[in-house]
């Protein structure tokens, strides 16, 4: 049963504690925390991934930070043979992807979420899991990768596309400003996420949960 | 069990969803048409071309006007229909009608009776908590008696219906995008070949386009 949760961020108070609650209490979870899509991010503020960090260390995922940059696929498939639950963070999707084509890291995840294992993304690490990434071009900076950007596809483990951290004010101007045209096309499924808000896919069906409404 | 499905226009997805519905139940279809009573449509092709595309599919429709019926009357007219189509049009007149005679209360009883919901544009925004996203002053002046814009509330995101298309292009991001920049609900844009299909509390968007 492929079940994942696919978040603006999991850092905001509440998301990783009703996860958790979906997925029981009965005992810790050995989590990877991929840090890959940080990698070509300013960090001078990361209080952000600080929360992420906290937020699920203290739901009971015992996270291990992973980056899969340099790794060989019998590298990745060795290191995280043990996990139980794979967490990808939020960052830069496209250097993620381009990561990831230099070691078949798609394919792993795929087989590890049709093995039933459980998959927590946020933001880019939401927005991978859709066929077709091409809207967050017009959110996300390329220009910070190493290497130029050719494939916009992501790992096509959902159908739809989330578009995370709508209505935010830090988000506000990227997607209100003059490349919001660009994202005017009938080409995708497209979901637009708060921060307070994660979707949850069973198989081929899913929901949205507002954690505010959960209290 | 809850069924829905929210659409943009349905004569573009009507064949998918035909197929997912048994014979019996779509010949025991009642087709709201309020929304588009406004004076404000003049050309109905669209609402023909809706209807005869649902018919080619088996549907079997009994067209009914909630306007001017009291809550007794809706129920004893329309309790023993297995579907329900609400025709898109002004979402705000719509409402409004609804509010005078509690039609969203009788349609929420029904839904979580089992009666599957089938809808187009306004149809689709109104199953959501609230459809001031689609605010347009130019057609809310046409519900003057309006009490608020909270929805039937059937499910607990909201469709923004049409997107991508070419003749809205200018409200979407004109106006629209902007007027809906919060962080007030979950929004789901679906293109005219696209709809939400809901069942319980699990929903999935079917693109028809992509469909094997």
């Amino acid at each position: 049963m492929k079940h994942l949760f696919l978040t603006s961020s999991v850092g905001t108070v509440g998301v990783g504690a009703s996860i958790r609650a979906k997925l029981g209490h009965d005992k810790p979870l050995k989590t990877v925390f991929i840090t890959t899509p940080i990698e070509v991010e300013d960090l001078t503020d990361d209080a952000w991934y600080q929360a992420d960090h906290f937020e699920l260390t203290s739901n009971g995922f015992e996270t291990l930070d992973y980056t899969i940059t340099g790794k060989s696929e019998s590298d990745i498939i060795n290191d995280l043979k043990d996990v139980e639950v794979m967490y990808i963070s939020g960052g830069n999707e496209f250097y993620l992807k381009q990561q990831s084509n230099k070691n078949n890291f798609g394919n792993f995840v795929k087989k590890f979420v049709e093995s039933g294992k459980v998959y927590i993304g946020t933001s880019a690490g939401s927005i991978i899991m859709a066929p077709d990434m091409s809207p967050c071009l017009l959110i996300t900076d390329t220009t910070c990768c190493p290497e130029p950007i050719t494939d916009i596809s992501g790992f096509g483990i959902v159908d739809f596309l989330v578009m995370p951290h709508w209505g935010s004010e830090d988000f506000r101007d990227v997607y209100l400003g003059e490349r919001k045209d660009k994202m005017y096309q009938e080409n995708w499924q497209l979901i637009l996420l708060n921060n307070y808000e994660y979707v949850e896919v069973i198989d081929e069906k899913y929901r949205i949960v507002d954690v505010r409404a959960e209290k | 069990m809850k069924k829905l499905f929210l659409t943009s226009e349905v004569q573009f997805v009507a064949s998918d969803i035909g197929k997912k519905i048994d014979s019996k139940s779509k010949a025991n279809a009642v087709y709201i048409i309020i929304a588009i009573k406004d004076k404000e449509h003049k050309d109905l092709e669209w609402h023909y071309i809706n209807k005869s595309n649902m018919e080619s599919v088996g549907f079997k429709f009994t067209l009914y006007d909630i306007s001017g019926k009291n809550y007794q009357e809706i129920v004893r007219d329309l309790s023993s229909f297995d579907v329900m189509y609400i025709e898109g049009g002004n979402s705000y007149y719509l409402l409004q009608e609804s509010q005078k005679n509690n039609f969203i209360n009788f349609v929420n009883q029904r839904v979580i009776e089992g009666m599957i919901y089938i809808s187009t544009s306004a149809g689709t925004v109104i199953a959501g908590p609230d459809i001031e996203p689609v605010r347009q002053n130019s057609r809310a002046i046409l519900a003057p008696d309006l009490k608020g814009t909270k929805g039937y509330n059937l499910v607990d995101f909201v469709v923004m219906p049409h997107w991508g298309q070419e003749k809205r292009r200018e409200l979407y991001n004109g106006y629209r995008v902007e007027h809906i920049y919060n962080e007030e609900y979950p929004y789901v844009l679906i293109s005219d070949n696209q709809y939400v299909e809901v069942e319980g509390d699990w929903i999935k968007i079917i693109d028809v386009t992509r469909e094997k």
